[in-house]
């Protein structure tokens, strides 16, 4: 009999066999929140701090996201509906590069977090953020930035907000490798994360979820 | 014999350099960046005004080192914008008779100055850099247009990294990596087997030896980028980082790569000797077995 913990640890070492373990565990009737909480978002913070110790690398930390999300769409189809409902919104991409891991990384743990997020993937303009999230009503734009030009770009979107008059429908947070909290305040973010972690700490806070 | 790939290898000659072939037999291109984010040269990034006395400075102390090793160089050249890649282009194409990889986040602004390139006669030493899985088909059209002849082809898929992967990225289904440079009228390719961070070097070691196995094109990769994510190098000890990167671009050497993008230009001081060093050793794998070199200027005859 499969165990939450076998789930962890699977995906803590990076280990493809990590969906059959879920799959198992929802066969053997265990609850999908509990595996996707006590199983895929342990395992990949246990994952994060092999990365912090510098015990696992870049290429980890991309294959053991990529692992999850598999796991994430098996057992998210076994989730109560009310936990599917009155979802808080968050839009999410990269400004101007291609670089997506972090961004992946904070999608997946928002949407395991209870968030419905719409991930609107890399290379992005300020106006993609805009569009999309007065399209879906969306409570928060999460904007990862990692090339120091993508910069700029984040205060044309706070200007595109304030201009359209939807700034205070929106928080706004920011995270990434030439981000910093000062600049972060500096430019009117509602909120700056250095990590994950304190990504999806900052959504919740800034939204009252608990 | 060190390391020979069973299948037949590709050599192509851009400008007067030669790129590619088994270990030993042509040196290493060793291809140093200028006018990147946070180069001390740049004065106006969108513009393209520079400060020419650092600039050439570091372009002559390459073309220096490159002679005085015998392991050929490129300069890679990248800009914001089209305006900005054109001044450099200029500029660079002045100063050095190497050949130049048009580099730039932005599509529009590589093709504006590859246009440019080819109207002022640059068509032979320029180098596209780069056609990667996210080209469209627009850009690889007017690619076409332009008439250049040279491409870096990015193997860099975000969510896999094997050598299984780089090589379905370049020749598998779809609209693979090979196809593009096809219909761009790309004759010359270096493929680009990327990696994230100093540990993933080792899947680019790996993916160099499988696309030189497989298909027997150039291969190289760019340690530099991945380099700049080790924090802590410089805490191990005093200029451990320059002595590093040196290490990691020889040990891609020692994998086969072709070419390697170094860095910043200003680094070939740390770089050129020590791929030089290894090239010699390679060479003289060969040389010991009967091999004579049809260059005498390749650093086994020159650094020593």
């Amino acid at each position: 009999m499969a165990d939450v913990s076998d789930l962890r640890k699977a995906i803590a070492d990076i280990r493809e066999d990590a969906e059959e373990v879920a799959r198992r565990l929802l066969e053997e009737g265990v609850d999908p929140v509990k595996i996707i909480e006590e199983g895929v978002v342990k395992g990949l913070y246990d994952l994060g701090g092999k990365f912090e110790r510098r015990q696992a690398f870049i290429p980890d930390l991309v294959k053991g996201s990529r692992i999850a999300k598999k796991c994430i769409e098996l057992v998210e189809k076994a989730l109560p509906r009310e936990k599917a409902g009155a979802k808080r919104k968050v839009v999410i991409g990269t400004l101007l590069s291609k670089h997506n891991i972090g961004k992946n990384l904070v999608s997946t743990f928002l949407a395991i977090n209870g968030f419905e997020v719409y991930d609107l993937g890399e290379n992005l303009e300020p106006w993609t953020f805009y569009e999309k999230a007065e399209e879906v009503g969306a409570d928060l734009i999460a904007v990862s930035i990692v090339f120091t030009p993508a910069l700029t770009k984040f205060e044309e979107l706070i200007r595109i907000l304030k201009e359209m008059g939807v700034r205070d429908k929106y928080k706004v947070i920011v995270g990434g490798a030439v981000t910093s909290k000062e600049w972060a305040e500096s430019v009117g973010a509602d909120g700056w994360a250095p990590d994950v972690e304190g990504a999806v700490k900052l959504a919740k806070d800034l939204l009252g979820v608990s | 014999m060190l390391l020979r790939f069973k299948s037949q290898q590709r050599v192509f000659r851009i400008a007067d350099v030669k790129v590619g072939g088994q270990p030993g037999e042509n040196p290493a291109v060793l291809v140093g960046t200028i006018f990147h984010e946070g180069d001390k040269a740049v004065i106006d990034p969108v513009k393209g005004v520079i400060d020419k006395g650092k600039a050439e400075a570091a372009l002559l102390r390459q073309d220096e080192l490159s002679k005085s090793t015998g392991n050929p160089c490129m300069v890679d050249v990248v800009g914001r914008t089209g305006k900005a890649l054109i001044n450099y282009l200029d500029f660079v194409s002045d100063v050095t008779d190497a050949p130049i990889l048009v580099d730039s986040p932005s599509p529009e602004a590589r093709i504006e100055a590859c246009r440019h390139a080819v109207e002022v006669g640059l068509e032979k030493r320029i180098i596209y850099n780069s056609i990667s899985p996210d080209s469209s088909l627009r850009e690889v059209e007017t690619l076409k247009e332009t008439g250049v002849e040279s491409a870096v082809l990015l193997a860099f898929s975000e969510c896999e990294f094997s050598p299984e992967e780089k090589l379905k990225l370049l020749s598998g289904e779809g609209e693979p990596l090979l196809l593009k440079a096809e219909k761009a009228g790309v004759r010359n390719v270096l493929v680009d087997v990327s990696l994230l961070d100093v540990a993933s070097m080792a899947y680019a070691a790996e993916s160099i030896m499988a696309v030189k196995e497989a298909l027997g094109l150039p291969s190289g990769c760019s340690p530099a980028n991945a380099f700049d994510t080790w924090r802590r190098v410089n805490e191990l000890a005093p200029r451990a980082k320059r002595t590093c990167l040196a290490s990691l671009c020889v040990f891609a050497r020692c994998f086969g790569a072709d070419f390697i993008l170094y860095g910043p230009v200003r680094l070939a001081e740390a770089v050129f000797p020590a791929c030089a060093m290894a090239d010699a050793i390679f060479t003289y794998s060969l040389v010991k077995e009967g091999y004579e070199p049809e260059d005498k200027n390749t650093p086994l005859y020159k650094i020593f």
